[in-house]
C-alpha cells in the first residue's frame, strides 16, 4: 500500500528533505515542485505532501496523511491524537523565556504579561513554576512585544538567538528543546504497519549516521 | 441570529439516517443474539455521577448545564458510566450478571474548525457482573463482521501488562499513569527520557521501551515475555496467549492481533482491552476492556467488561442506500375517500403518498423516487 507523508513547510522543509535523501529517499520533485501540491517520490511508492505545522498533524489525525514531519513546538503547542515515533534531531532549537534586562520578570510583584505565539507550552510553563501571568497571543514577531511594552517578557523558540541579542533581550530560562518529529497516523500504523516500519527505519539508520 | 446547527453539530438527511438505522440494526441484532437487551438513559446525567466514577475526568470535554437546584448537570461522554449507574440502582437487585446493550449519542466537545463531531452515535454491550472476557470479544467479533466491511482488524492488550512491572520499579502511581501515557501515544522519544531520568534496572529499562512497539500476532506475546521481568507480567501474557488461541480455533485468527502497548485509561481498565482498526478510518471503530473497580464507585463492588462501537466512521465508509421508489396517489378534492382506500390496500408492499389535485377528474397512480 502507498504511503502519504506531509511534510512541514519553511524552517524544517530543507533539513527534512536532506534527510529523506541521505536515507535514499527521491525527492526531487518536492525540490523541484513548481505548481504541483501533490508531490511523488522518485524512488518509491510515497507522495508527498507541503504543508504548515499546524496542518500537518491535522493531516496525520485525520488519517489524509498517514505519517508527518512536524516540529517538537507544534506538538506541544496542539495535543492531538496520533504516535510520536521519531526524533529526527534535526531543525533543532529551544523553547525559551526572554525579556528586556531591567524586566525582573521572576520576581516581578503584580501581574505579568507574556507575549507568545504558544499560548499553551507558555500557560503550562508558567503554571510549572505556580506564576499566574497573562498570556497574550502575538502572531508574528514576538520579539517586538516587549521593546515597546505591550509584555514583560515573551515565550519563543530561539534557533541561534542572534534576532534576540540584536534588540537586547536576555534570554532567562530554556522551557524544553526542539527538534523535528516524525507522527503517524493511529490506524495506517495498524493497516500499512510495513511501509511505515520501513520509512522509520531508514530514516532511523539516517538519524544514527548523522550522530 | 444564522439559522445554523452549532459547532461540531450536523444534521443526518434521510438516505443517511436509512443507512445509518440498517447498520444499528444488523449491530444490535448480533447483540441481541448474544442475549444483550438494550436500554436508554437519559441524555445528560449528574456531572457527579462522572466525577465519581473517573478518578481523572477529562471534564472540559463535557457539555455542562446547571438544573433548577444548581447542580451541575452534563451531557453523557459515554455509555458505560450511565449504564453502570443503572446497575447499581434500578438493577441493583436483578441477577447477575447483567447483559445490557445500547445504541445512543454521545457528547464531547471537541476543538472548533477541526473537522471532529462533538456529537457522536455508539452502539455497546456491557457485562456486568461476570469474569468472562471471551463471550465479549467473539460478540465484538461478529459485531465487525456485521458490519459488511473487510479486512478488519481486532487488537489484543491487558492493562496489567504494565501495571504489574511498573509498581515493582515506580513508587508514585502519577508516574506509573505517565509511563502508561508515553506508551499509549508511542511516544518513543519522551518515552526513552522518562525511562532515563529514572534510575532503572536494565531489564525494567528494555521492557518498558520495547513494550509500545510489542504489536503483531502471537510472535508479540514471544518477544513480550522474553523482555518480561516479574512472574505477573508473564501470567498475563500467557492469559493473552491462551485467548488468542481460543479465537483462533473459533476461526477468528486472520482478524486478531495483539498490540501490547495499547494502555489507554490506566485508572479505569483493570485487565484485557481491545480496539480494532478497520481500512479508511483514520482512529479505532470499536474500542472495549475490562473495569473491575467502576461499579464498587457506585457502592456495588463488581467485574465488568464491554465495548462500544463508533458509527460515524463506519456509516461513512459504507456504500449508500438505494434510493427510494413511493407511490404516489393523486386525486381529486371529491374522490378522497377512495383515494384513502386504495392507498390503504397497497401500503402493505409499498411507502404510499397522498396528494389533493383539484385540476384532476379522476385517481392518478404515479412512482417518484426520491433519495
Amino acid at each position: 500500500m502507498s504511503l502519504r507523508i506531509a511534510l512541514t513547510k519553511g524552517r524544517l522543509e530543507d533539513k527534512t528533505l536532506t534527510m529523506l535523501e541521505e536515507a535514499g529517499y527521491g525527492t526531487e520533485k518536492v525540490r523541484d515542485k513548481g505548481r504541483a501540491l501533490i508531490l511523488p517520490d522518485t524512488q518509491r511508492d510515497i507522495d508527498y505532501v507541503l504543508v504548515k505545522s499546524n496542518d500537518c498533524i491535522t493531516y496525520v489525525e485525520h488519517g489524509a496523511a498517514d505519517l508527518g514531519v512536524v516540529g517538537k513546538d507544534t506538538l506541544l503547542e496542539n495535543e492531538g491524537d496520533y504516535y510520536e515515533m521519531l526524533d529526527l534531531q534535526t531543525g533543532k532549537c529551544c523553547f525559551i523565556v526572554a525579556a528586556l534586562p531591567d524586566a525582573a520578570l521572576f520576581s516581578k510583584k503584580g501581574r505579568v504579561r507574556i507575549g507568545t505565539k504558544y499560548p499553551h507550552v507558555a500557560r503550562n510553563y508558567f503554571l510549572s513554576r505556580n506564576m499566574d501571568v497573562e498570556i497574550i497571543k502575538i502572531d508574528g514577531s514576538v520579539e517586538l512585544s516587549p521593546l515597546i511594552g505591550l509584555v514583560d517578557g515573551i515565550v519563543d523558540i530561539m534557533e541561534t538567538g542572534s534576532t534576540l541579542k540584536a534588540n537586547g533581550l536576555e534570554v532567562l530560562d530554556v522551557v524544553s528543546e526542539i527538534s523535528a518529529r516524525v507522527i503517524v497516523n493511529k490506524a495506517s500504523w495498524k493497516l500499512k504497519k510495513e511501509e511505515i516500519t520501513q520509512v522509520l527505519s531508514d530514516l532511523k539508520k539516517a538519524v544514527d549516521r548523522r550522530a | 441570529m444564522e439559522l445554523r446547527t452549532p459547532f461540531g453539530c450536523r444534521d443526518t438527511l434521510t438516505r443517511e439516517v436509512r443507512k445509518r438505522k440498517a447498520l444499528c440494526r444488523r449491530i444490535l441484532d448480533v447483540f441481541d443474539t448474544f442475549g444483550f437487551e438494550e436500554v436508554s438513559t437519559p441524555a445528560m446525567e449528574y456531572y457527579q455521577t462522572y466525577n465519581q466514577a473517573f478518578s481523572s475526568l477529562e471534564d472540559r470535554q463535557m457539555v455542562k448545564l446547571f438544573d433548577e437546584n444548581q447542580d451541575i448537570v452534563s451531557l453523557r461522554i459515554d455509555m458505560t458510566v450511565p449504564i453502570a449507574r443503572l446497575a447499581s440502582t434500578a438493577l441493583r437487585n436483578a441477577p447477575a450478571p447483567l447483559r445490557l446493550c445500547y445504541w445512543s449519542d454521545v457528547w464531547k466537545l471537541r476543538k472548533a474548525l477541526s473537522g471532529k463531531a462533538i456529537q457522536t452515535s455508539d452502539c455497546g454491550v456491557e457485562l456486568v457482573g461476570s469474569h468472562d472476557d471471551l463471550q465479549i470479544l467473539v460478540c465484538a467479533l461478529e459485531t465487525l463482521r456485521s458490519v459488511g466491511l473487510q479486512n478488519f482488524r481486532l487488537e489484543l492488550s491487558d492493562a496489567r501488562l504494565l501495571e504489574n512491572s511498573a509498581r515493582l520499579v515506580f513508587d508514585d502511581p502519577e508516574e506509573i499513569e505517565t509511563l502508561a501515557s508515553l506508551c499509549d501515544k508511542k511516544s518513543m522519544v519522551e518515552l526513552e527520557a522518562f525511562l532515563k531520568a529514572h534510575d532503572l534496572s536494565e531489564e525494567a529499562f528494555r521492557f518498558f521501551s520495547n513494550l509500545p512497539l510489542l504489536e503483531g500476532g502471537f510472535e508479540a506475546l514471544d518477544e513480550a515475555e522474553a523482555l518480561a521481568f516479574d512472574r505477573g507480567t508473564k501470567a498475563v501474557l500467557d492469559e493473552l496467549r491462551k485467548t488468542g488461541k481460543f479465537l483462533e480455533q473459533l476461526g477468528y485468527g486472520g482478524m486478531i492481533g495483539f498490540d501490547l502497548g495499547k494502555l489507554p485509561h490506566l485508572n479505569y481498565y483493570t485487565g484485557l482491552i481491545f480496539e480494532a482498526f478497520v481500512p479508511g478510518a483514520s482512529g479505532a471503530v470499536l474500542t472495549g476492556g475490562r473495569y473491575d473497580n467502576l461499579m464498587e464507585k457506585f457502592g456495588t463492588p463488581m467485574p465488568a467488561i464491554g465495548f462500544g462501537v463508533k458509527i460515524d466512521p463506519l456509516v461513512s465508509l459504507l456504500p449508500d442506500s438505494d434510493l427510494r421508489t413511493k407511490i404516489v396517489i393523486a386525486y381529486p378534492p371529491e374522490q378522497a375517500l377512495q383515494a384513502f382506500q386504495a392507498a390503504a390496500n397497497m401500503r402493505n408492499s409499498f411507502a404510499v403518498c397522498l396528494l389533493e389535485d383539484s385540476s384532476l377528474e379522476g385517481l392518478e397512480t404515479r412512482r417518484e423516487v426520491r433519495p
